[in-house]
């Protein structure tokens, strides 16, 4: 019962991640989505995965490598694709005169 | 038919969103959303994995989680550099 509704709000989480993709209108209010989606739904799935077969299986320690992976790697490829979209749209990583004068 | 694969066809509806934005949207947008979708094909196939109760299968997207960072990154860097 505990794994079916940790794999339901897993999947329901991911597939509200690839809705609000398509909602957004610009890249960077995009990227939010994509990288909610790299941390919550995988954490899920990995629980269910340990409540099912245990932690210390090959199952359970192959979710959970795989739920990590995603999340540290997800939020490092994101920090980098905002980056190379703040410099190909602006030029430049320096806030403009207009966010200084903003305090943004 | 169990919970895992319900849930991982479910969950390849995902791979619309994603496939429109890439189709229509713009090249920084495109690549947010393939982004995204290779994190649903990784979750769909951890699903798959479990579903069939195959630890073996879980090396995929063990592989998957790590290849696909890396082939990101480097269109990442092709899109900072204005190569793309």
């Amino acid at each position: 019962m505990i794994v079916d509704v940790l794999i339901a709000v897993g999947v329901t989480a991911e597939l509200i991640c690839c809705v609000g993709l398509l909602a957004m209108r610009s890249a960077i209010d995009r990227l939010h989505y994509a990288g909610a989606g790299t941390v919550a739904a995988p954490g899920l799935i990995a629980a269910a995965v340990c409540v099912e077969d245990g932690v210390f299986t090959s199952n359970g320690l192959n979710a959970i490598v795989v739920a990590l992976l995603l999340a540290l790697l997800g939020a490092a490829l994101a920090t980098a694709t905002a980056r190379a979209i703040r410099v190909r749209e602006r030029g430049t990583l320096e806030p403009t005169a207009t966010e200084r004068a903003h305090g943004s | 038919m169990n919970a895992w694969l319900i849930g991982a066809t479910a969950l390849l509806a995902g791979l619309l969103p994603c496939g429109w934005v890439v189709l229509r949207g713009q090249l920084t947008e495109a690549l947010v959303a393939l982004e995204l979708a290779s994190t649903v094909v990784t979750i769909v196939l951890v699903l798959i994995a479990q579903g069939f109760d195959r630890s073996s299968y879980f090396t995929v997207p063990v592989v998957l989680a790590a290849l696909s960072f890396v082939g990101t990154l480097v269109f990442v860097r092709f899109l900072g550099d204005r190569w793309l």
